[in-house]
């Protein structure tokens, strides 16, 4: 990161393995502001217009988002499986 | 107990809209999304998500069972009947300012069907695998070309089990031959009024006699068929929107209880007088206050007029199945059953894509009548028809109810591969589903009654309302 964040998002311990997910798709969203993991979260830098209280829910939704999405693959690659049977 | 995945989306500052993958939905606090997501589900929680279909207990089980039958509903649209519009004209006697296609003047030459097209275009019609079909003449100004009208209704009545026509007119020309096509149950009547008198004329026909005529037709159609069979629908220019009361009572006046509130299209020639059809927030917040107002116009007068599209996306929320809107399901793969057929007997998979054509962005004809469908367009083109597993929409708790655009996409963006949430289309929707959400889970009297009569209730059940404790 070029300069100091303008928002530290600190995630959960148990969801940091889904922080590079969630970062690389906020990147594609988001591509006005960088994203970086750091030891607590995720460091926000860029423009502060965004509205700080959104911005750090939608960073922990994403990350949110990319736990769900891989936890249940499975079941929705199972509903696919069965259609195609 | 396995949970379905849940997208999640907040509505405001203090719910959270919640849907599994068939389209089941719910409201949580803001909290619910934390525990959700962290594994940590109070029993009520979970009480309340077994209840609600959103879990099972073992494959097979009723849950599980129940789930499937609903999510197998939302995966395919059904193609029991054909929908297909034909561009017989491309001719017309008005000249609006955002006309899509860049009509033809009247006396052009080279822009109607010739005797060969005609017959290529009912052996094309004749060769769709269904018995049902709507046929919508467009244009131009499909009246001007009446005999062919007529010749596409003598074949399609013969050939298909049920049929039925729609025809997109300006209906500035009403003589007997029209009447008498019009007089058929079978013919339907689309046309385009903007709002009060002086808004259509400015809008339309650019002379006060003109939109008297025209007033003066739909009047007497009206008269001819029953307002049953007669839809008319508002096109908004956002750099002067008509005031939403003045607009609603000139549909009344009428005796018509559906309107349809469209945007001008971004699609064609109407991008280059009304550049404010590129942004979406415009359109959003007036239509919000226009369904406000309409909502408390139903309650003053008792009187339901209905604005379709909310109406559409309010029932498809509620139950899968409602695909009859072709702009607005999912999927929605280009074939020949559901084609746009142009005044050269080119085959596009939508109006938009003849659009497209005409002002030579590019060329997205699937084939023309003489030779038939190119598969290999229609196979390239159908991956981007589907949002069931693009990378933003399987985040969203509407993509069950939603579609995709993307012919809007790639009209304003060169490319079909933006993010969701840039797009036009999806920025429409989610304020679109947003309001259909925060509509039914409303408790004012006045959203109720109009909610209730647009769904056909008595009331609004609250097993509609279903909300985490």
């Amino acid at each position: 990161m070029s300069s100091s964040p303008i928002l530290n998002v600190p995630v959960n311990s148990e969801f940091h393995s889904f922080i590079p997910a969630a970062i690389l798709r906020m990147r594609y969203i988001y591509p006005e502001l960088e994203f970086g993991a750091t030891e607590q979260g995720v460091a926000v830098n860029g423009t502060s217009e965004f509205d700080a209280t959104r911005l750090e829910r939608e960073v922990i939704y994403q990350v949110y988002r990319e736990k769900i999405f891989q936890q249940t693959l499975p079941m929705r690659k199972g509903l696919y499986e069965m259609l195609a049977r | 107990m396995q949970i379905w995945p849940l997208r999640f989306r907040d509505l405001d500052d203090r719910r959270t809209v919640l849907a599994d993958d068939s389209g089941a939905y719910f409201l949580a606090d803001l909290d619910f999304v934390d525990r959700y997501s962290g594994d940590r589900l109070t029993a009520s929680d979970e009480k309340f998500l077994r209840e609600q279909g959103h879990a099972f207990e073992r494959d097979g089980d009723l849950a599980h069972t129940g789930f499937l039958t609903r999510w197998s509903q939302r995966q395919h649209v059904s193609l029991g009947s054909a929908y297909v519009i034909l561009i017989p004209t491309l001719r017309c006697d008005l000249k609006c300012s955002y006309c899509q296609v860049s009509r033809a003047p009247t006396a052009a030459k080279g822009f109607d069907w010739d005797d060969e097209t005609l017959q290529n275009v009912l052996g094309f019609l004749n060769g769709l695998p269904v018995e049902q079909i709507q046929i919508e003449f467009q244009g131009g100004e499909p009246f001007l070309r009446l005999d062919l009208l007529e010749a596409v209704a003598a074949f399609a009545r013969r050939r298909f089990r049920k049929v039925r026509f729609v025809v997109c007119t300006n209906l500035q020309t009403l003589n007997e031959d029209i009447r008498a096509f019009i007089r058929s149950d079978d013919v339907l009547i689309s046309t385009s009024l903007d709002g009060p008198h002086q808004v259509h004329t400015r809008n339309r026909t650019a002379d006060p006699l003109l939109t008297e005529n025209f007033l003066q037709n739909l009047g007497e159609v009206i008269d001819l068929v029953g307002p049953e069979r007669v839809s008319a629908l508002p096109t908004i220019d956002m750099e002067q929107p008509p005031d939403p009361e003045a607009l609603i009572s000139s549909y009344e006046a009428f005796g018509l209880s559906s309107l349809y509130l469209r945007p001008i299209n971004y699609q064609g020639f109407a991008r280059k007088s009304h550049p404010a059809a590129r942004t979406s927030s415009a359109w959003n917040d007036y239509y919000r206050s226009f369904v406000d107002v309409l909502i408390a116009r139903n309650a003053r007068t008792g009187r339901v007029i209905e604005e379709f599209y909310l109406a559409h996306c309010l029932r498809r929320i509620l139950a899968p199945g409602a695909d009859s809107h072709t702009d607005l399901r999912n999927p929605n793969i280009p074939t020949g059953a559901n084609a746009v057929i142009n005044f050269d007997g080119q085959i596009y998979p939508s109006d938009e894509a003849r659009m497209l054509a005409r002002i030579r962005q590019v060329d997205l004809a699937i084939g023309n009548v003489k030779d038939g469908l190119d598969h290999d367009k229609l196979a390239l083109l159908a991956p981007a028809h589907i949002n069931t597993l693009d990378p933003d929409c399987i985040h969203c708790p509407y993509q069950p109810f939603c579609g995709t655009d993307p012919i809007d996409d790639l009209s304003r963006h060169g490319r079909i591969d933006v993010p969701r949430q840039e797009s036009w289309f999806c920025q429409r929707h989610l304020a679109v589903f947003d309001l259909a959400i925060d509509l039914i889970y409303s408790t004012n009297p006045a959203v109720e009654f109009t909610l209730s009569r647009w769904l056909g209730l008595e009331t609004l059940p609250e097993a509609l309302r279903p909300a985490a404790p």
